[in-house]
């Protein structure tokens, strides 16, 4: 077998390499693709929420005013990064801001969790809160996602294209609006 | 000589996927292919799977036949040459199946099988109204005795030996219920309607020889509809994963006359009398 | 040891490129860790063929239990788990891994006319993924209570009630065995959603010049298709999963409902919805199973048009029922729940709704029969499966019409028919595709045939003993025989139970097949008669480069000029014309 395999790999070590326009390409579809996929699952975990608040035992618990800060903090996260697409002399610094924003964004879902557990709302004391709980958590690793590719982004001088990085952000930050809307509202 | 091995490789295939057409459709002559029938729906739900059977069994061996023709017309001697099909054949070819799968499978479930599936699902005033219960593994039911009442079902009153159930002592509507462990009692010719609930997993209450199959959800209350069509005694397979002991959980449908109904009725004392 | 031997073979047979590179450092970056697509494809059908061994063997050991009760020294709690974990490892790490990552990896880029992946380094971070997930897989059967037991559908509250913490136990299987399930299948989804991420990318941007998607061959369709309809489904199973694990490890209710008695002891949950957890599934459940069928399907029109030397009928009529096999197959999933206390009415939508997906499917059926009209077959093993293919998608499909329809699923839910409907499906049907595709692209893989006297061994087993053995299940479900039973005792069953000998022989014979298989994958990749570049005469782009494939594929990128399948061109219609042919 190792004879047959042999001649695949032979001359060239490195990855073949794509042409520039071409990269660009597919790294619009892989994003497209991804944030088709967290739509689903936040629409998944949307629908369970509607399901599960039809049960008797149903007692929507007061969210901390913390997560609407963050709701602007995330707002004005999506603000910055569009200054930043927008390209330009600033366009470092606004990256810079927006990366910032969203380290802050994260430490202020961290202390409304323990606001939340302060007032004694644990993961287990309501479906709400589990829903709380569950859902700033699994927001959270789309946000750190985000920040992974930012900063990724911040380190190549941020003169590239920042289009797809703004459309992740844009995504999650609606992400984060319609979460704090329905476990509201809901 | 590829073209020889090749009319053999075509004949081969061609009389074994003959040979499995004859065979399956033969199987239906052969075997005892399903049990016998006891229920009003379940003639209707035979009723829905005679009629499937034969649309399929058309597909079956129509597709069957043509594969096999083709197999030995087209195989091996390398005659035959293509020419691509004109348009209008193409549509017809495509069309064609759709319209006759849509009519064929949507008319059989809205003519055929609706009424029949409203059946099972439609609780008429006059019923009698069984309680059923499941829990790993024994299936239990409940009648509501002389009151016609169900009592209370307490999670926190629940003994396997002494309260299956968690009925309360204190209810005066549980007082005359009558509970019976692993059987269900039933006058034949007479609509039951069940009440299905779970302690622990899901569990299936399946009668397979009543054409009657419905979940037992913990925290949920499910339900179907049996009316009885002969004197018997029919056999409960639980039919939904429900642990180890899965294979083990049975139970009876014990279908009685009127009168010897009433007997058994009768003879029953409630749960705290 | 091994490696070190395998390594000096490789230098011996390699010293015609006059380059040394049998170092241990390039050995594993070029054979372990590679970023080629066409490695990686391999290594996921190696890995494939490794877990079918547990997967297949654990059916085995149930099949005597069913046929002889009592002779394959067996408990009922070890019958559940091994049960459950045959159905996930085969479906999940057999037929997926083969056909959708094997054969997929394998077939995408050199049929598009791509270099590779569009993300290879993904693409091999996908692979080894795989690994420790097959092994926890497996590893599970060692802990305390064993491997799950809960069906491979993990329903919940069985699957969720875990022992730990407050939650009272549901069963020895649902403790470690279980969390160790979730696991392995959470790594899967991140494997199988990155492979489809790249299949997506790969084939939307990196198709050769002249290759429009009208062009594209129907095995790159069906995985494009495929892996759109995986990408969003899996984000369902995801969202349950994450919620089974909190229930089971943190004492959430999200599928735990008030009021549950397990074995005497009370839970303290209250007021979830196991309901909920079997909707999200299927959700996920049923569209991944046309994420295994249609590359199947679409494998087998690219090798019956090569081996009929006709282009396969129908192709754009073939391309709109793919896609809307796709649509409807997101809105179909309650036809797996008509009997779990969903509200009748939804029942008769998933029921109206499933059985229009015959429709499509049945332009599909047509479309591969009629790709034989006015042929000229060549019967080669490829073909062979192939052609069993056609055969399998009719049976397995009819069978989808009595459980579509809810009334007629009244008797067959969760029984023997259920389990022969789905094994024709994503076993046979699956698997022929797999098994044709193998055939029909191994002298590209390794430059050397198959032998076709075992290939035709291994197909005229693997058909007769597979259709035979589900067929028959078929008549068990009929005579209302309930699956997952250790041992059966009711009396209505009689007639079916007696069918259980002959099941358990056509097994045997169906995976006794499967050792000519083995022994001949591994025996012609060094002994097999030599292959040329396109020994098939096929037209599509695959087989316009060298055999062995170099690495990027070609020398220069080939330019489509045409169709995917110029069969039957020229004056007498007996000749073709490759995919990148000058016009």
């Amino acid at each position: 077998m190792l004879m047959r395999i042999e001649a695949w790999g032979r001359e060239e070590r490195e990855p073949v390499e794509l042409p520039e326009s071409v990269r660009a390409e597919t790294w619009q579809t892989l994003t497209y693709l991804m944030i088709a996929g967290g739509i689903m699952l936040f629409t998944t975990f949307s629908a369970s929420y509607l399901v599960r608040r039809q049960s008797a035992d149903w007692a929507p618990a007061r969210l901390p005013d913390l997560v609407w800060v963050n709701l602007a903090v995330v707002g004005a996260a999506s603000v910055t990064m569009e200054l930043a697409r927008r390209g330009g002399a600033s366009a470092r610094r606004w990256l810079g801001s927006t990366i910032a924003l969203g380290v802050l964004f994260v430490a202020g879902q961290a202390i409304a969790w323990r606001q939340l557990a302060a007032q004694g709302v644990f993961l287990t004391s309501s479906p709400h809160a589990s829903f709380f709980y569950m859902l700033t958590a699994v927001h959270a690793a789309h946000v750190a996602a985000g920040l992974a590719v930012l900063l990724a982004a911040l380190r190549r001088a941020g003169n590239g294209q920042l289009g797809l990085c703004a459309a992740w952000w844009h995504f999650v930050g609606a992400a984060w609006a319609w979460v704090v809307m329905l476990l509201t509202f809901f | 000589m590829r073209s020889q091995r090749g009319a053999v490789s075509a004949w081969l295939l061609s009389s074994l996927l003959i040979l499995a057409t004859i065979l399956t459709v033969g199987a239906f002559f052969v075997l005892k292919w399903r049990p016998e029938v006891a229920s009003e729906h379940g003639r209707g739900v035979d009723r829905m799977i005679t009629y499937i059977i034969f649309a399929a069994g058309f597909i079956f061996v129509v597709g069957h036949l043509v594969l096999s023709t083709f197999l030995v017309k087209f195989g091996g001697k390398g005659t035959a040459a293509y020419k691509p099909m004109t348009h209008k054949t193409e549509m017809l070819f495509t069309i064609g199946p759709v319209v006759f799968m849509v009519a064929v499978s949507e008319l059989g479930v809205l003519a055929i099988g609706g009424p029949v599936w409203n059946q099972v699902y439609t609780h008429k005033p006059d019923d009698l109204v069984v309680d059923i219960t499941a829990k790993q593994y024994e299936w239990i039911s409940r009648y509501p005795g002389k009151d016609g009442k169900f009592g209370r079902k307490r999670p926190d009153l629940f003994d396997d030996q002494e309260n299956p159930l968690g009925l309360d002592r204190k209810d005066p509507d549980a007082k005359d219920d009558i509970v019976v462990r692993g059987a269900v009692y039933l006058p034949v010719g007479k609509g039951a309607w069940f009440n299905i609930q779970s302690w622990d997993v899901l569990h299936s209450f399946n009668v397979p020889v009543l054409r009657a199959k419905q979940d037992a959800v913990p925290g949920l209350t499910t339900h179907t509809r049996i009316v009885p069509t002969a004197v018997g005694r029919y056999e409960i397979s639980c039919a939904e994963i429900c642990g180890p002991g899965h294979y083990r959980m049975r139970g009876f449908v014990n279908v009685k006359s009127e009168a010897d109904f009433a007997k058994w009725l009768k003879s029953q004392v409630g749960w705290f009398e | 040891m091994a490696i070190a031997q395998a390594v000096e073979t490789g230098k011996a047979g390699h010293q015609a490129h006059g380059r040394d590179h049998g170092h241990p450092a390039g050995f594993i970056r070029k054979y372990i860790f590679s970023t080629d697509h066409k490695v990686i494809g391999v290594q996921y059908l190696l890995m494939a063929m490794l877990m079918s061994v547990v997967g297949l063997g654990l059916s085995l050991w149930f099949r005597v239990q069913l046929a002889w009760p009592g002779k394959a020294a067996m408990t009922p709690e070890q019958y559940v788990a091994i049960v459950t974990m045959h159905g996930t490892i085969m479906i999940f790490f057999v037929v997926s891994l083969a056909l959708s990552s094997g054969l997929g990896n394998f077939s995408i880029p050199l049929q598009v006319g791509a270099r590779d992946m569009a993300y290879p380094f993904l693409n091999m971070l996908s692979f080894w993924i795989i690994v420790p997930a097959s092994a926890i897989m497996i590893l599970s059967f060692f802990v305390e209570g064993g491997a799950a037991a809960g069906g491979w559908t993990a329903y919940p509250p069985l699957s969720a009630l875990s022992g730990f913490g407050k939650v009272p136990r549901g069963s020895p299987g649902s403790g470690m065995g279980q969390t160790l399930w979730l696991l392995a299948m959470a790594l899967f989804i991140v494997s199988f959603t990155m492979g489809g991420l790249n299949y997506v990318a790969t084939i939307l941007n990196l198709r050769a010049r002249g290759m429009s998607l009208m062009r594209m061959p129907l095995t790159v369709w069906t995985y494009f298709v495929a892996a759109l309809l995986g990408l969003l489904s899996f984000p369902a199973l995801t969202a349950a999963a994450i919620m089974l694990l909190l229930d089971r490890h943190l004492g959430t209710s999200f599928f735990l409902p008030s009021g549950l008695v397990v074995s005497g002891q009370q839970a303290a949950n209250v007021g979830g919805t196991p309901l909920l957890f079997q909707h999200l599934f299927w959700f996920l459940g049923h569209p991944e199973v046309y994420v295994l069928v249609l590359p199947a399907i679409g494998i087998a029109f690219d090798v019956i048009a090569a081996f009929s030397r006709r282009p396969p009928h129908g192709y754009k009529t073939s391309v709109w029922a793919l896609l809307i096999i796709a649509f409807l197959g997101m809105i179909v999933w309650g036809h797996h729940m008509f009997t779990s206390g969903m509200n009748p009415f939804l029942g008769k939508y998933f029921s109206i709704a499933t059985l229009l997906i015959t429709a499509p499917f049945a332009v599909l059926g047509v479309n591969l029969l009629a790709s034989l009209w006015r042929a000229r077959i060549r019967f080669t093993t490829s073909m062979l499966f192939a052609l069993g293919l056609i055969s399998a998608v009719g049976t397995g499909g009819i069978g989808g019409l009595f459980l579509a329809t809810a009334t007629a699923d009244l008797h067959f839910h969760d029984t023997y028919f259920v389990v022969g409907h789905f094994h024709l499906m994503i076993g046979v049907v699956t698997m022929t595709g797999t098994f044709a595709g193998i055939y029909y692209w191994f002298p590209k893989m390794f430059g050397r045939h198959m032998n076709e006297t075992l290939g035709k061994l291994h197909f005229w087993g693997t058909f007769i003993g597979a259709f035979a053995l589900f067929v028959i299940q078929h008549f068990q479900g009929f005579g209302g025989m309930t699956r997952r039973y250790f041992e059966y005792s009711a009396d209505y069953v009689q007639p079916a139970l007696a069918l259980n000998p002959a099941v358990t022989w056509f097994a045997f014979l169906a995976v006794g097949a499967q050792i000519p298989f083995f022994f001949n994958f591994f025996w012609s990749m060094f002994k097999g008669k030599k292959a040329e570049a396109n020994p098939w005469e096929a037209t599509t782009l695959e087989w316009t480069t060298a055999t062995p494939v170099p690495h990027g594929n070609w020398e220069r990128l080939p330019v489509v000029s045409g169709k995917p399948y110029g069969y039957a061109e020229g004056a007498n219609g007996d000749a073709h014309r490759m995919q990148n042919a000058e016009a």
